[in-house]
C-alpha cells in the first residue's frame, strides 16, 4: 500500500459563537494516499473546507493530529508547502491586477521563474485573455486562474475545493480531465465537491464526512463494493420471492412483478428461478452509484437515525452520529 | 525575505490606489511650495495699495505719525522702511524666512499632510488583501506569516520614507534656492535645521504609514482602522474640551508639533488668589514625544503581529 500524503487523526475545530462553543469539525479522520485521486464529500456545513483550511495553515485546530507527506502541519508547511498547490473556496485574488500579474507576484514570491507562469496559463486555457483585469473575468476564468496559481509549483499533492463551482459543463469536462490527467500523472489530489458523479468518475478513493465527522472512507471500489443488485420481473413475484429467500438471498420490491435481489451474482438468480420453475421476463444488474450512498450516510448522520444499511465491504471509520 | 519584500514592492507600484495618494502627495507639496513662494514674493507698498486701496498708504502714514502705536521706536532712522514692513505684514507680505516656516509654518504642515495621506496608502495597501481574500492565497505559497507581515511593512516603510525623504529633501532646498535667490536673509544653521525636520518629518511620516499598515492588518478591514483612527481623534478633542489639565500632553498634534519642531508649550491654570489666577507653563520635549509615539507604534505593531500570527485567516 502506498504511502498517505494526508493524515489527518481525530481533528477538532470549534469557534466561540455568541451561542457558545460550535463544533465546526468533529474528531475527523482522513487519509489520502500517494497517487489517489481521493473525492471529499460531505453536505454544506460539514466541515470540508474547514478540514481544507486547517490542512493548509489558514485555521488553527482546536485538537488533533495532521501531517502532509508524513511531516506535521502546520508546523512543517514552509518545508513543504512547495509540493502542494491548493484552491480554497472561490478563487481569491486582486481585482484590479490582470490575471498574469496576480500570478506573477505568487510565482516570484517562491522563486517561481516568469516562463513558468506562462506554462500555467497555457495549461488552464487563459493564454490570450490572462492581460484583462481580474474583476473582468467571467467564474469560469476565475477559477481557471486559481488553477493556473496551483500549478506554478509543480505540486505533487493538489487540494481542490468545489473545483468545478460555476463552471459551464465544457469547462466542467477540462477540470475533470486536468485532473485525471494529473492523477495519471502521479499527482496526488484531495477534491471536494457536491457533484458526485463527477467525484465517480475521477476518483480513485473517496471520504464522506458529515456534521464535522467521518462517516465512511475507502477506495471507491469498497465504497460501492457489493452493492450491486439484480432487477428481476417475473410473472409469479410470491413464488419467485420464495424461491430466492429460500436460497438464502435478500429481496426486496414486489411491485409491477419487480424484485430487487442483492446478489453481484445473476447466474444465482436464473439457477434458483428455474429450479423453482419460474421464469424470467428481465433480469437487470443495478449497481448503487456514489450518490447513493452519500445520501444514505449523510441522511441517517443528518437525522440521527440508525446505522445505514452500506453495501457489507464499503468500510465504516466512525459511527454515524446519534 | 528579500524575495517577499520584493514582491511587496512590486504589489505596492501596481496598486492604483497607492499610487493616486503617492501623487497626491507629491502634487499637494508641489501647490504648498509655490502657495509660500507667491505669498513671500517682494512686493512694494506701492503694489499693495493698488491692489487693496489707498487706506494702505493712509495706514503707513499713521504709523509714522504714531510710531509706538505700532511697535516702532519713535527715533528710528529707517522708521518710514520698518512702517511700511508692518503694514505689507498686515496684508500678508513676508519676506520668505526659513526658520519661521520651519517651526510654525509649511514644515510642519508639510509633514502633517504627508503622514496623513501616506498613513491612508499603508492602510489601503493591505486592506485590499484582507477585503479581497487575497490573503490567504499569499499564506499557500508563504506559510510563515510572520515574514509575510514583515515583508509587508518593509515594503511601506521603505516606501513611505523614502518618498518622504525625496519630497522635504526638494521642498526645502527649493526654498533656500528660492530665499537665497531673492536676498533674504537666512540665519545660522537654518539651512542645517531645516535638513534635520527632513530626516524627522521622514521618520514621522513613515512610522505613521507603518501604524496605518499595523492598524490594517490588526482589524483586517480599512474602514474600521480608519474609523478607529477618527474616533481617536474625537476622544481627544473631547478630554482636550473637558479640560483635563494632563490632556494636551497625550495628544497626538501637541506630540506631533514637539516632534518635528523640537518642543511645544501649553498652558494650564493653577492656583488662584482671588482674581489673581497662576498660570503653569508645560513643556514638552522631543524626547518626550518620541517616547509617546513609540510606545503607541510598538503597542499596535506587536497587537498587530501577535493577531496575524494566530487568528485563522479568511
Amino acid at each position: 500500500m502506498s504511502e498517505p500524503v494526508v493524515e489527518i487523526r481525530g481533528l477538532r475545530k470549534e469557534y466561540a459563537g455568541r451561542k457558545g462553543r460550535q463544533v465546526a469539525v468533529a474528531d475527523l479522520d482522513l487519509t489520502v494516499r500517494e497517487g489517489e485521486v481521493h473525492g471529499f464529500l460531505g453536505p454544506n456545513g460539514s466541515g470540508k473546507t474547514t478540514t481544507i483550511r486547517m490542512l493548509l495553515g489558514l485555521a488553527t485546530a482546536t485538537r488533533g493530529s495532521m501531517a502532509l507527506f508524513g511531516r506535521p502541519v502546520p508546523q512543517a508547511l514552509p518545508e513543504i508547502i512547495g509540493k502542494v498547490g491548493a484552491v480554497v473556496e472561490s478563487p481569491k485574488f486582486s481585482p484590479n491586477f490582470t490575471g498574469r500579474q496576480n500570478l506573477l507576484l505568487l510565482a516570484r514570491s517562491v522563486g517561481v521563474p516568469a516562463p513558468r507562469v506562462d506554462a500555467a496559463i497555457e495549461t488552464v486555457g487563459l493564454a490570450g485573455r490572462d492581460g484583462g483585469r481580474y474583476k473582468t473575468y467571467s467564474l469560469g476564468m476565475k477559477q481557471r486562474l486559481a488553477v493556473a496559481a496551483t500549478l506554478l509549483k509543480d505540486p505533487r499533492l493538489l487540494i481542490l475545493d468545489e473545483p468545478t463551482n460555476g463552471l459551464d459543463p465544457s469547462g466542467i469536462r477540462e477540470v475533470r480531465e486536468m485532473i485525471r490527467g494529473l492523477g495519471e500523472a502521479g499527482v496526488t489530489v484531495l477534491i471536494s465537491s457536491h457533484i458526485l458523479a463527477e467525484v465517480q468518475q475521477v476518483c480513485t478513493a473517496a471520504t464522506i464526512i458529515g456534521s464535522g465527522r467521518t462517516l465512511a472512507s475507502g477506495t471507491v471500489a469498497e465504497l460501492l463494493g457489493g452493492s450491486t443488485s439484480q432487477r428481476v420481473v417475473v410473472p409469479e413475484p410470491a413464488a419467485a420471492r420464495t424461491a430466492l429467500e429460500a436460497a438464502g438471498l435478500r429481496v426486496t420490491g414486489g411491485e409491477d412483478h419487480a424484485l430487487l435481489v442483492e446478489t453481484d451474482r445473476p447466474a444465482d438468480v436464473t439457477r434458483v428461478l428455474g429450479e423453482a420453475g419460474v421464469w424470467l421476463s428481465e433480469l437487470t444488474p443495478v449497481r448503487a452509484d456514489l450518490e447513493a450512498i452519500f445520501l444514505t450516510l449523510t441522511d441517517a448522520d443528518r437525522l440521527g437515525g440508525p446505522e445505514p444499511a452500506l453495501p457489507p465491504t464499503a468500510p465504516r471509520t466512525t459511527e454515524p452520529a446519534a | 525575505m528579500i524575495r517577499l519584500v520584493g514582491v511587496e514592492l512590486t504589489r505596492l507600484r501596481w496598486r492604483r490606489a497607492v499610487l493616486i495618494l503617492v501623487a497626491l502627495g507629491v502634487a499637494l507639496t508641489a501647490v504648498v511650495f509655490v502657495g509660500v513662494v507667491v505669498d513671500s514674493r517682494s512686493r512694494t507698498i506701492e503694489q499693495v495699495a493698488a491692489d487693496n486701496g489707498p487706506q494702505v498708504l493712509e495706514e503707513v502714514a499713521r504709523c509714522v505719525d504714531h510710531p509706538r502705536q505700532y511697535g516702532q521706536p519713535k527715533d528710528a532712522e529707517d522708521l518710514q522702511t520698518r512702517c511700511e514692513d508692518t503694514i505689507l505684514g498686515y496684508y500678508g507680505v513676508n519676506e520668505l524666512n526659513l526658520r519661521e516656516q520651519r517651526e510654525a509654518g509649511s514644515g510642519p504642515a508639510l509633514v502633517a499632510l504627508l503622514a496623513v495621506i501616506l498613513l491612508l496608502a499603508g492602510t489601503t495597501f493591505v486592506g485590499h488583501d484582507w477585503n479581497t481574500g487575497s490573503m490567504s492565497n499569499q499564506l499557500l505559497f508563504e506559510p510563515r506569516r510572520l515574514r509575510v507581515w514583515a515583508a509587508k511593512a518593509v515594503a511601506v516603510t521603505a516606501v513611505t520614507g523614502t518618498l518622504t525623504v525625496l519630497v522635504l529633501a526638494a521642498y526645502w532646498t527649493g526654498l533656500w534656492a528660492f530665499a537665497s535667490a531673492r536676498g533674504a536673509p537666512i540665519g545660522e544653521h537654518a539651512v542645517e535645521a531645516a535638513y534635520k525636520q527632513v530626516v524627522l518629518g521622514t521618520a514621522f511620516v513613515a512610522g505613521a504609514a507603518l501604524l496605518g499598515y499595523a492598524l490594517t492588518m490588526l482589524l483586517r478591514t480599512t474602514v474600521g482602522s480608519l474609523g478607529l483612527l477618527l474616533g481617536t481623534a474625537f476622544l481627544g478633542i473631547v478630554v482636550v474640551w473637558t479640560g483635563w489639565g494632563g490632556a494636551e500632553s497625550l495628544m497626538p498634534w501637541t506630540n506631533f508639533v514637539a516632534f518635528v519642531v523640537g518642543g511645544y508649550d501649553y498652558y494650564t491654570s493653577g492656583s488662584c488668589n482671588g482674581y489673581d489666577c497662576e498660570s503653569l507653563t508645560h513643556h514638552i520635549g522631543r524626547a518626550d514625544s518620541s517616547v509617546y509615539f513609540a510606545v503607541v507604534l510598538l503597542v499596535v505593531v506587536a497587537a498587530s503581529m501577535l493577531s496575524f500570527r494566530r487568528r485563522d485567516v479568511p
